[in-house]
């Protein structure tokens, strides 16, 4: 999919684990892995609001557009 | 939901009493039949059978004392208690808070299998044999109307399954 989720990248931008990303987000390790590995079909506003917020950045900075 | 989960409890308490009571009937019947005890009683001219409940002179279970009819009677019976089992586990599905599972669907397609084969061997026999062809069409052809709802809301709990995956993908 063309639509890279750089979940890791800001994780380790800021030093935080993804245990600890998932509780703050209320969502399992099984979920957040989900997403960070590009298998999700979708993520809701909230969830990115919640992760925006977690992790201080913009949406752009977890979602990317590369071509294939 | 919060209406139909106790509606369904209650179903299920129906349909398991009714289980056990065919399974009951036939393993009574069958023990009756076997080991001719105290409560079977045939008629004076032996054409009949009774078996009444234990310690008493009412009758449980009266049949033709002859061996087709009372090992069809018993595998009726035996099969009943079949059904209200299945049906059982078709009303356990409306107890649970998840509908859309695997587990489910399995019940659904148990149920709807049993009520469009067994009636139709049942019926297929009797049209060899030329016995009670009227009552067994009947109840084959209710059988089939139960098992082709049942057959319809398979395909709407599988497809709902399917949607509920898609949905669990988004995060």
């Amino acid at each position: 999919m063309p639509i890279i989720v750089n979940i890791d990248v800001m994780l380790a931008k800021r030093k935080m684990q993804s245990k600890e990303l998932a509780e703050i987000l209320g969502i399992t390790q099984a979920n957040l892995s989900i997403l960070k590995t590009g298998k999700a079909k979708g993520i809701r506003f909230d969830t990115l609001e919640a992760i925006c917020k977690a992790l201080d950045c913009q949406p752009g900075d977890i979602l990317e557009y590369r071509e294939d | 939901m919060k209406s139909v989960q106790p509606i369904a409890s209650l179903m299920l308490i129906l349909s398991r009493i009714l289980s056990v009571v065919y399974f009951l009937l036939a393993f009574i019947t069958g023990i009756a039949i076997l080991l001719k005890p105290s409560f079977l009683r045939l008629d004076p001219d032996g054409r009949n059978f009774n078996v009444l409940y234990p310690l008493t002179h009412v009758t449980m279970v009266r049949g033709e004392n002859s061996s087709f009819y009372i090992t069809e009677m018993i595998l009726i019976m035996v099969l009943y208690g079949f059904f209200f089992w299945l049906l059982g586990n078709v009303f356990s599905i409306f107890r649970k808070n998840r509908l859309f599972t695997l587990e489910n669907i399995r019940h659904l397609e148990l149920f709807y299998k049993g009520n469009f084969l067994v009636p139709f061997l049942f019926l297929a026999y009797h049209i060899v044999i030329r016995y009670e062809l009227e009552t067994t069409a009947f109840l084959a052809v209710l059988h089939a109307v139960l098992g082709t709802f049942t057959y319809f809301m398979t395909a709407i709990f599988k497809q709902g399954l399917h949607l509920q995956k898609e949905q669990d993908l988004f995060i």
